[in-house]
């Protein structure tokens, strides 16, 4: 799991360590089943805040990408496999995007109001 | 399997099977000759101050040499099939035969030379007396015996081929990850080991229990030191199932799930990061935290990708860790942000 973390970026913390979580499920280099570090460890390594990093846990939770259960800490959930099947039409999107000048955030309001 | 292969395997069959078996058997036949002449009950154990453990002279041959004959079958077992059973979920199963096995059959060949031999003198000694209590010591013969099992391991060794080279496994210079000046980066990852380590370490571990429980009952004085190895054993294997692997702006740290071995190497420490594909039986003589007979060390706990790093003191450090491509990118990236702060 590779987690990104720019202090300097006007986006919050939180949502930069979920962004990271979510790219690596996307990715498929997170799967099903596989245990995430401790959000003390996560907060740790980047040199964050443990708040920081729970808040981004609960985050993943709250979009059922993650399962936290006490004790047996941050697991990806079986939910979040279709996730990795969108991978390639999602980085298909992204280039089409970019090719016809479309600004990353612009994509990304358009696909929020997108309603089928 | 090519034909450098089936030599190999030919070679270990007669050498660390067929040959040590034959070994005992012709110990067996030459004591069985013997039996007339021998006293009933048998000395089968010597203390410092002589003979001091009794078998009836039947389970003389079944109890020496059928522990001897356990040993080399179980060994030959392993030798012969650890590498078809699946040693990682993924990645291709790399290396049927290796300098490992080739040592394997060597050490069975010695093995049986010193069971054989101190089985022999130990009924030698015992030939025409009344009382096995009267038997001679045989701490001659039992050190001629390891001097037998050094020299037949040796030609053991020579009688079999030199291991085919598989092709050369390369190391990757490890890749780069996109990273901004100014943003950290932290790469998680976990080592676990494969269930053919597990169940090859687990039931060595219950050998030795065994072990230690017979010599319990058998009343030999050294039992405890048994106890003491096996216990020590056992809590070893439980530090090495499972490692966390972390790259950050401090570098790797590799840490058993117990807390101990815990390795870490700073960016600073750091000359080369790459990745490679290897074997922990064939080039690693086992599973867990190891030393390779070429110098690497580390924590090898299933076949396929490993991050390899080389320190700036020329030491190398290796562990197998899914996701390896990304982690020596990751700690690359870093390790080349830090130089240029």
């Amino acid at each position: 799991m590779l987690i990104r973390v720019d202090p300097d970026s006007p986006r919050p913390l939180f949502e930069q360590i979920a962004a990271s979580v979510r790219g690596d499920v996307l990715a498929g280099r997170l799967r099903p089943g596989d245990r995430l570090p401790a959000a003390r460890e996560v907060a740790d390594a980047v040199d964050v805040n443990v708040h920081t990093a729970l808040r981004a846990y609960q985050e993943l939770r709250d979009e059922g990408l993650i399962d936290l259960r006490r004790g047996r800490g941050a697991v990806i959930s079986a939910s979040a496999a279709p996730l990795a099947e969108l991978a390639d039409e999602v980085r298909a999107l992204v280039a089409r995007a970019a090719a016809l000048g479309i600004a990353p955030a612009t994509l990304a309001s358009l696909v929020k109001e997108t309603t089928l | 399997m090519n034909d450098d292969v089936r030599r190999s395997r030919t070679a270990f069959l007669w050498v660390g099977l067929i040959a040590p078996l034959a070994l005992l058997v012709a110990a067996a036949v030459a004591i069985a000759s013997w039996m007339p002449s021998l006293p009933d009950p048998m000395a089968i154990h010597w203390g410092d101050d002589g003979v001091n453990g009794f078998a009836t002279k039947w389970s003389y041959i079944p109890l020496v040499l059928g522990i001897g004959a356990a040993v080399v079958v179980l060994t030959a077992l392993l030798a012969w099939g650890a590498h078809r059973l699946p040693q990682s979920s993924a990645g291709p199963v790399i290396g049927p035969w290796s300098p490992t096995t080739r040592f394997m059959g060597a050490l069975n060949l010695g093995l049986a030379a010193l069971i054989a031999f101190i089985a022999l003198a130990g009924a030698w000694v015992q030939r025409g007396l009344p009382d096995a209590a009267d038997a001679p010591g045989i701490g001659i013969p039992t050190l001629i015996g390891f001097a037998l099992l050094v020299m037949l391991a040796v030609v053991g060794w020579f009688l079999q081929p030199p291991s085919p080279v598989s092709a050369a496994d390369e190391a990757l210079p490890a890749g780069s990850i996109a990273l901004d000046a100014g943003t950290r980066a932290a790469w998680f990852g976990t080592a676990t080991m494969a269930r053919t380590g597990v169940v090859v370490l687990v039931a060595s571990l219950a050998l030795l229990a065994v072990m230690t429980v017979f010599f319990a009952i058998v009343g030999e004085d050294s039992w405890w030191l048994l106890a003491t190895i096996t216990l020590l054993m056992a809590l070893l294997i439980g530090t090495m199932v499972v490692f966390r692997v972390r790259v950050n702006a401090q570098g790797l740290r590799v840490r058993s799930l117990l807390g101990w071995p815990n390795t870490r190497i700073p960016l600073q420490r750091i000359e080369k990061i790459e990745t490679v594909q290897l074997d922990p039986l064939r080039e690693f003589g086992g599973w867990g935290w190891r030393i390779a007979v070429d110098g690497r060390r580390g924590v090898v706990l299933r076949a396929g990708e490993a991050l390899q790093v080389t320190r700036t003191d020329g030491r190398i450090f290796v562990v197998t860790v899914d996701g390896a491509l990304v982690a020596a990118a990751a700690l690359e990236t870093l390790r080349t942000h830090a130089k240029l702060d």
